[in-house]
């Protein structure tokens, strides 16, 4: 198992798309964190929760990226046939899916805490040099959501490789999983208010898990854990739905 | 040892393999021949669990492929040399299929050494010929040293170069012990290093033997003459039931009888004979009339003369050949 992680890791990091979007989205959050906090109107006025609102909002960037990535690790092994080579090498498949799954989470995961540790770093350093009184606290929601976004990256990157592995269609995937937010949970909204369904929010695994995100859980329905807790069963679900029909398709 | 057990593999209502069943022994370069369309890569996928078989199975060695462990040390395959990332340089290509079943990272160096890609290691591999990427697909295979190599279409994008080393270490492999299994549509080279054939067509078995029982079974052989006594000659010939053939005034072909006994016939009747050689059809004689019925797609021939470019008319190709049976 060590020795398929490696060679999946080593997959994964050779291929220069997934290194460039990866610097790119984490860089974007870097710029706009950047420019609050050289731009802030009213830096001594500006909070941790506020600071950490705003990394929390940008790093779905990352998060999506994350998935799109994930995504494109598993769909382009698919449109190379790298995936016959790869289960020729291991012909037990369903090691081969598990272990691309929890490389893509690790990946989503370290990304997001590097993300989210290199954002805090450079918009506590501006704000500080303008006057902010920046800390982390448990009691703001601001400790709680430095370590919700990587969970969210890792979440959104498992949720991703499963979509992937589920169509094995790169434009296919990486549409979902821009759609999905935008497009879907609106309309399943829209749907369950109609009904007559009292919170829909809490419904939406993908909204629900932006909870993780926001400093201020009151915005969110269910809370932190039940928002992570619900979509990661919803991103392990479809991963495990993936797995189990590529154990049957051919390859 | 390869043995392939009544697999059958469906696509909807077409069927792609049917019940087919055949052996590849250890020491010997086993070709895998049929038409285009006949199942011979569908079969190579089946058997290593890359396509799900409807039914049947393959072992090698006794053991299915999916129960095999780290099967790179047991089993090298070459399905297709277009089976790579572009975007990835050939040596890390190598590095994550060697890594997967721990294979040492120095045997990367030494296999891209043996196909003669260390210069060209580092590079991306959409910057490679298809011929490069054979070379790279060859070093992946060789990666664990495997006890049974399967290739389908290995010779496909090689140079006369590339080809003849192929061919080569193919026999090399072979001579070592280990079970080969080729499938190509190159008909000269499976002539050249195969020591056994299995011949499908439409997804089934036509046949499975030595190359030179195929070759004898399925190709017409006759005897070139040259003589300035023809006229004689065929005489003599008619009366032991073989025909001769005029190709001009000196040379003719004898068939019906061995060049053994052409030659005892000319002595006996006193003829002189500037040239006596055995003939017969090729192996791409033998696999085109063994598969004439299982031919997927095949084409019309031309009918009509066509010019040559320099003015003068080429006849139209003769299609098939007399009717295949031993001139003894």
């Amino acid at each position: 198992m060590i020795n398929l992680l490696q060679s999946e890791l080593l997959k994964f990091r050779t291929v220069r798309l997934h290194v460039w979007l990866t610097v790119g989205a984490v860089g974007l959050l870097l710029v706009v964190i950047g420019l609050v906090g050289l731009l802030s109107s009213d830096p001594r006025g500006t909070s941790p929760a506020d600071l950490m609102g705003v990394i929390g909002g940008f790093s779905v960037l990352v998060a999506m990226t994350s998935g799109v990535i994930s995504a494109l690790g598993i769909t382009s092994e698919f449109s190379h046939n790298t995936i016959r080579p790869t289960l020729a090498a291991t012909p037990t498949r369903t090691n081969v899916f598990v272990t691309k799954a929890v490389m893509s989470a690790a990946y989503g995961l370290v990304v997001g805490a590097a993300a989210v540790a290199t954002a805090y770093l450079l918009g506590g350093l501006l704000l500080s040099g303008r006057g902010a009184t920046i800390g982390l606290s448990g009691n703001d929601g601001s400790l709680a959501t430095f370590f919700g976004v990587p969970v969210l990256c890792g979440l959104l990157a498992l949720f991703g490789y499963g979509v992937g592995l589920l169509l094995r269609n790169s434009p296919a995937a990486v549409t979902l999983i821009i759609l999905w937010p935008l497009l879907l949970e609106s309309i399943g909204s829209g749907v369950l208010s109609v009904a007559g369904v009292r919170d829909p929010a809490k419904f939406l695994p993908y909204t629900s898990a932006f909870a993780l995100i926001i400093p201020d859980v009151d915005d969110a329905p269910g809370g932190r854990l039940y928002g992570g807790f619900y979509f990661g069963c919803f991103a392990l679900a479809i991963t495990v739905a993936g797995v189990l029909i590529n154990n049957r398709r051919d390859a | 040892m390869i043995e392939v057990r009544n697999i059958t593999k469906r696509f909807g209502s077409l069927i792609a393999v049917d019940d087919l069943s055949f052996d590849a022994l250890p020491g010997r370069v086993t070709g895998f021949l049929g038409p285009n369309g006949s199942g011979k890569s569908t079969t190579m996928r089946c058997m290593l669990g890359l396509d799900i078989a409807t039914a049947g199975s393959a072992s090698f060695s006794g053991r299915s492929y999916r129960s095999i462990t780290n099967p790179l040390f047991e089993v090298g395959s070459l399905l297709d040399a277009g089976y790579v990332h572009p975007g990835r340089t050939g040596r890390n290509h190598l590095r994550w299929i060697a890594m997967s079943n721990g294979i040492a990272p120095t045997r990367v160096d030494e296999t891209l050494e043996l196909v003669g890609l260390t210069d060209v290691a580092n590079r991306r591999v959409k910057t490679y010929s298809l011929g490069m990427r054979q070379r790279l697909g060859l070093a992946g295979v060789l990666l664990g040293d495997p006890k049974t190599v399967v290739l389908d279409e290995p010779a496909n994008g090689l140079d006369p170069e590339g080809i003849r080393w192929i061919r080569d270490v193919l026999t090399h492999l072979a001579r070592g012990g280990r079970t080969v299994l080729v499938s190509s549509h190159v008909l000269a080279e499976i002539a050249l290093m195969a020591d056994d054939l299995i011949v499908i067509g439409r997804g089934r078995l036509i046949e499975q033997c030595s190359v030179d029982e195929f070759v004898d079974r399925h190709t017409t052989k006759w005897v070139r003459v040259a003589s300035p006594q023809l006229d004689e000659l065929a005489t003599a010939a008619a009366t032991m039931g073989a025909y001769v053939t005029r190709i001009d005034d000196r040379l003719a072909d004898v068939r019906g009888v061995s060049a053994l006994e052409v030659g005892e016939l000319a002595a006996r009747e006193g003829i002189v004979l500037h040239e006596l050689s055995p003939r017969a059809e090729s192996l791409e004689d033998a696999f085109l009339r063994a598969t004439a019925a299982a031919q997927e797609y095949s084409s019309g021939a031309p009918t009509a003369a066509v010019p040559d470019g320099h003015g003068r008319e080429l006849p139209p190709p003769v299609v098939g050949g007399p009717p295949a049976g031993d001139a003894r």
